[in-house]
């Protein structure tokens, strides 16, 4: 980053993208679990081709190990693992995508509202982070999906509502360093007012962070989502790869059914860390210095 | 040391109400929830009369603010209610379960944490090299299994085909008298263990270690001290460790906070009876009482434990105290 405070405005919003992606591209790794994000995305996109018959659809086998026409088996109704695979990749991605978004928003509405007012505002807030942290996290999901019902979106919505302490803290920090740099100080005096301040100047610079720190949420919020199912709290109107797990647990013979979404959820939650782990890389200064 | 007596009882303070505000959250979490829990204290065959028996026996007719009151009160006096699920109290319930947990808990985290720590203050020692890389990259990998998905394995692996552990439970009905009892319970403890340690606590404790001694060994001191002449080997064990070792240990404080709740997937995968099966099960049966005390249980846990981090944080860096 450059330390020339004066041409800090003009020189970060034009100079980030090319080197993001180059700084990104550095690291192997990040890239192929980028792709396999890409190619998760494809499956979820065209499952309709892929898998015409639709995931609940009852074949005649049932329990049936992999074979020619079932690549991956079947589970106890008949219903092919592949295609549950396939539809469960809209499930999952959904899901990362609504939470990572909704705790994003909240976390820098709430992050950015204290830090930017200061004050007894900012220790109000320190507190109210610290008692949220206090709460077993996914026990207050867990008691939300059992009393309320099992909804997918209602579901993403209380896991994205649960998510946000740590963009709220991460968008805090940002914004108390960045407020007091010299040109943000130059266009409040130039007659800015303090909203469009935050919006133009302060939220694009100090955003980086909360951004890498999303993409690890989407691998947290794919976990999240496959626990619930696992456990039976999984919305019965959609299919899901955590289901297949809960399934699994009552026909443990059936190998096929532990195995192969297990293997989908882990590539999947693998590949957003690679990606997470990438972006962090890239947007930080200071771990590309230090080589 | 006297500025440290102060930063402890600043903390201390800090967290006073935090306790009480978590007390009335989780108070009204548990009451907004629907389900009338007269209903389900009755019973299913229980006719409308007895409901309301049950509701007024139990002080449920009354209004809110007077239930959080003399719930509160109770609580002061050491009551945390009585469950319609088990026919005792709340405490005496979670105190059998309390202990369980710890137990599955603390041994994973120690050994994951020692574990952890050396191979990631090892690959820190290698940064950038191959070694760095394999180590990095398996910690991540294992770091991304759901830890119920690999217990699953572990049980169709290691309990049902190769039959070396037992699938389920805490101990076997056999092991009678202290010693007995002790190998059944570590016995049934290794899958557990082994799924809490690879897939979370080593690669925690792998990766915090490893990126705070590399940022550690790029900080100015450290160039001032190999200035100096030292040789690399003491800059790294005399002068990098001690400062890297402070965020390892407040990491160890932000896991051990979850220590109580944070490993339900594991606990119910092998049907360990601890607090995260109690809780799971406390829910989906409406067992409110216990549901409140768990949630106070946790949050004192968690509040006791972040004092002792910070202390423990205070001691190894001075600079906090002043912060």
């Amino acid at each position: 980053m450059t330390t020339d405070a004066a041409a800090a405005p003009l020189a970060i919003p034009a100079r980030r993208p090319r080197t993001f992606w180059r700084a990104f591209a550095e690291r192997r790794l990040s890239v192929a679990g980028l792709a396999v994000v890409l190619i998760a995305t494809a499956v979820a996109v065209l499952a309709p081709v892929l898998a015409p018959l639709g995931p609940t659809h009852l074949h005649q086998e049932r329990l049936s190990p992999p074979t020619a026409a079932h690549p991956l088996g079947t589970d106890r109704l008949g219903r092919d693992v592949l295609a549950i695979i396939i539809w469960g990749a809209r499930v999952s991605l959904m899901f990362a995508v609504g939470v990572a978004g909704i705790s994003l928003v909240v976390g820098i509405v709430l992050g950015a509202i204290p830090a930017y007012l200061g004050g007894w505002v900012d220790d109000l807030f320190s507190r109210f982070y610290e008692i949220f942290l206090m709460i077993p996290r996914f026990f207050l999901i867990i008691l939300v999906v059992a009393v309320f019902g099992q909804n997918i979106v209602f579901t993403m919505i209380i896991v994205g509502l649960t998510a946000w302490v740590t963009n709220a803290r991460l968008t805090r920090a940002q914004v108390l360093t960045i407020k007091e740099r010299v040109f943000v100080k130059a266009s409040m005096a130039s007659g800015a007012g303090a909203f469009s301040v935050m919006l133009h100047h302060v939220l694009p610079n100090g955003l980086y962070p909360v951004i890498a720190n999303s993409t690890l949420e989407m691998a947290g919020a794919i976990i999240t989502e496959a626990a619930l199912s696992f456990l039976g709290l999984g919305d019965p109107n959609h299919v899901s790869w955590g289901q297949l797990l809960h399934v699994a647990q009552e026909h443990l013979r059936a190998w096929w059914l532990a195995v192969f979404p297990g293997v989908a959820i882990f590539l999947l939650v693998l590949a957003f860390n690679l990606v997470g782990d990438g972006v962090s890389y890239a947007l930080d200064p200071r771990l590309r210095r230090q080589r | 040391m006297h500025g440290l007596h102060w930063y402890i009882l600043r903390r201390a303070a800090q967290l006073v109400p935090v306790v009480l505000v978590v007390l009335v959250l989780n108070f009204v979490i548990v009451k907004v929830s629907p389900g009338d829990p007269a209903l389900t204290l009755a019973g299913y065959w229980a006719t409308k009369e007895q409901v309301e028996t049950t509701r007024q026996r139990w002080g449920l007719d009354r209004p809110l603010h007077e239930q959080l009151t003399s719930y509160l009160g109770n609580l002061l006096r050491g009551d945390l209610g009585f469950s319609n699920h088990f026919h005792r109290p709340v405490l005496d319930v979670l105190m059998m379960r309390v202990p369980n947990t710890l137990l599955l808990v603390l041994t994973s985290m120690l050994l994951g944490m020692t574990v952890g720590t050396v191979l990631g203050v090892f690959a820190a020692s290698r940064y950038g090299r191959t070694t760095d890389l394999v180590l990095s990259v398996t910690s991540l990998s294992f770091y991304s299994i759901p830890v119920f998905w690999f217990g699953l394995l572990l049980v169709l692996v290691f309990a049902l085909n190769l039959k070396w552990f037992p699938f389920a439970g805490f101990v076997g009905i056999g092991a009678q008298g202290g010693l007995a009892r002790a190998a059944s319970v570590a016995w049934h403890m290794v899958l557990p263990s082994v799924t809490l340690m690879l897939c979370l606590y080593i690669p925690v404790f792998l990766r915090i270690a490893r990126a705070s001694v590399v940022e550690v060994m790029h900080e100015d001191y450290i160039t001032t001290v190999r200035a100096a002449g030292i040789p690399e080997r003491l800059v790294f064990l005399r002068h990098a460790l001690r400062n890297a070792i402070v965020p390892v240990v407040q990491m160890a404080g932000l896991w051990m906070s979850h220590a109580l709740t944070g490993v339900v997937l594991t606990e119910t995968v092998f049907s360990w009876p601890g607090m995260g099966t109690l809780m799971y099960n406390a829910i989906i049966q409406r067992d409110y009482p216990v549901l409140m005390g768990a949630f106070l249980i946790a949050a004192v846990w968690v509040v006791l434990v972040f004092l002792i981090a910070d202390i423990l944080t205070a001691v190894l860096d001075p600079r906090v105290r002043y912060a």
